[in-house]
């Protein structure tokens, strides 16, 4: 070994020893939830805690499914981010094609007013919406807030899927258009392949926005088998009549499929936004 | 058949217009109409119109300035911050590609954590007489014992910063490692070779190329930071002694806990009109440096 590379490996230990902090950090409270579900009550409250979960009980995961409605929580949230996913989508799929390529009166207004919506206070629109959601019994449903959550997340998705068609050549329409393609066989067959990524990247988006969603969730859903689990967990953590262990669990089944979900497509969604963020 | 072009836009942008105009746009309208009355929150089908009441009451009011303060602290201590991590952690990932994989894995963690799970478990790291946390000091001697958290006054704020930044900088550093991936290597080399530092080469030739994605992290981190409401209602509720209630947590306390419908809704105009304030003058700001440059 060369002395060069010698100093370049001692001026790189800081550096080092930062990425295991900085690693440490993101993963510790994750850790942390895993091993506080797989305690027992009599171990949680030593002086000392148990920094491995030592026993190999299933602590929490054995009671969660008794005492916590979560397998139905998790079901609702996935319905809903599901469903606001979908729906955010076919609304926002038309409109930025829309936003991208044609000219009307008013463009710009429209431009900013999807923007405007992502600095509304949600807590503003609760009660006014309430109201209106009665009126057409969508309070206490999953459907309420599968529209809720359209509502709130496609501006973004527009954002996203207009940054992406501005980049697609017009030249490619142009062609298809002369051959006597419609404006809707051209974005099937043109836009909506070459956009593919940007589509993906933003449907994480919404999918993630509706599972992660809580104050709709914690004011327009009344009966607990409704609750998806974010206010579900919330509402348990407020009792304080559930262990916490089971509560963690709970917890675990709520963080872990987005967490799996995340790991396996992360880096095309940072490419997928970081193309549409930065044009837009 | 042809469509004429009129009848095209309408298909295209009309069903997401009409969405938004009624799922947003009414309740807004409305809430701007109840920010002028007196309504109480369980029955709001009644009310009396008061002017400008709200709005005076409110800037007369010893709590509101206090909660304008809290967001406008909170808002830029936690963009600052994620910003700071956010960077480095993505200069790191950027430099050394061994660990980057790693890296790239744990950091994903916290960004795809949903918040109020987030919230439920910093609630028991932070627990005053179990939790990790201060076991870890008391372990350093630093302290730690029986360290209340989100219920002291002066420690509430930061440590609902550290959550915030926590779960806001995984996002922040890979968008910004994506940027840096994009800046030409010939530029750094062709800068080291001329005898820059790598600190001089960050400065003059790094960041200049990177300042579009820098200014809209800063921008969207803003605006999520003064929109945040579920992790700061789970772990503190606003408290304690209101030195964590940011001006949407006053908001919805407004509505649901003093049923002071008018009120809250004032409050929420005054939040909204804030926050397209500060776009506003972003973009200005933003236009304005892409035209000096």
């Amino acid at each position: 070994m060369s002395k060069l590379t010698i100093t370049k490996r001692i001026r790189n230990i800081p550096i080092q020893l930062l990425v295991i902090l900085i690693s440490f950090i993101a993963v510790f409270p994750i850790y942390w939830m895993f091993n506080t579900a797989l305690t027992t009550t009599s171990e949680m409250f030593l002086e000392k805690p148990k920094l491995w979960p030592n026993s190999l009980s299933l602590g929490g995961f054995a009671d969660v499914f008794d005492e916590l409605e979560i397998a139905l929580w998790v079901k609702n949230t996935f319905v809903i981010a599901l469903g606001s996913t979908v729906m955010s989508l076919l609304l926002a799929i038309f409109a930025a094609y829309g936003l991208s390529r044609r000219k009307f009166y008013g463009k710009g207004f429209f431009g900013f007013i999807l923007f405007a919506t992502q600095m509304l206070p949600e807590a503003l629109l609760v009660v006014p919406l309430y109201a209106v959601f009665i009126k057409l019994s969508l309070i206490n449903s999953l459907t309420g807030l599968v529209i809720v959550n359209t509502a709130f997340v496609m501006p973004i998705v527009i954002w996203v899927l207009k940054g992406a068609i501005d980049s697609v050549p017009y030249e490619l329409e142009q062609a298809a258009l002369i051959d006597g393609c419609s404006v809707f066989q051209i974005q099937r067959l043109i836009i909506w392949p070459l956009i593919a990524p940007s589509i993906v990247a933003s449907a994480v988006l919404a999918f993630f926005h509706g599972w992660n969603e809580y104050l709709f969730a914690t004011t327009f859903i009344l009966d607990s088998a409704k609750r998806p689990a974010s206010t579900g967990l919330a509402t348990v953590l407020g009792e304080l009549a559930t262990d916490l262990e089971v509560v963690m669990a709970g917890a675990i089944l709520y963080t872990v499929p987005p967490i799996i979900f995340f790991m396996l497509i992360q880096k095309r969604i940072v490419a997928g936004l970081a193309s549409g963020a930065v044009k837009g | 058949m042809r469509v004429s072009p009129k009848l095209t836009n309408w298909f295209l942008l009309g069903p997401a217009f009409f969405f938004l105009a009624i799922i947003l746009g009414f309740p807004l309208l409305r809430g701007l109409q109840l920010s002028f009355t007196e309504t109480n929150t369980l029955n709001p089908n009644e009310s009396t119109y008061v002017g400008l009441d709200n709005y005076t009451n409110l800037f007369s009011s010893s709590s509101f300035l206090p909660a304008l303060m809290v967001t406008i602290t909170y808002a830029s201590l936690a963009v600052i911050g994620a910003l700071i991590v956010g960077m480095t952690t993505a200069l790191i990932m950027n430099r050394t590609a061994a660990s980057k994989f790693w890296v790239r894995t744990f950091v994903t963690l916290p960004w795809a954590a949903p918040p109020v799970a987030v919230a439920l478990i910093f609630l028991w790291i932070f627990n005053p007489q179990n939790g990790v946390a201060n076991y870890a000091l008391r372990v350093l001697g630093l302290g730690g014992n029986g360290t209340q958290w989100f219920s002291n006054p002066s420690l509430a704020m930061p440590a609902l910063l550290a959550v915030t930044i926590w779960m806001t900088f995984p996002l922040t550093s890979l968008i910004f490692l994506a940027a840096l991936q994009s800046v030409p290597k010939e530029l750094s080399e062709s800068a080291m070779i001329d005898g820059a530092s790598s600190r001089k080469i960050l400065w003059h030739v790094t960041f200049p190329i990177i300042k579009p994605t820098i200014y809209v992290m800063t921008l969207l981190l803003s605006i999520w930071a003064l929109r945040r409401f579920d992790i700061i209602w789970i772990l503190t509720e606003g408290g304690p002694v209101e030195k964590t209630t940011t001006l949407v947590i006053k908001l919805y306390r407004e509505a649901f806990s003093y049923s002071r419908l008018g009120s809250s809704a004032a409050i929420g105009m005054i939040g909204f009109v804030f926050s397209v304030l500060l776009t506003f003058f972003y973009f200005k700001a933003n236009k304005k440096a892409e035209e000096a440059m």
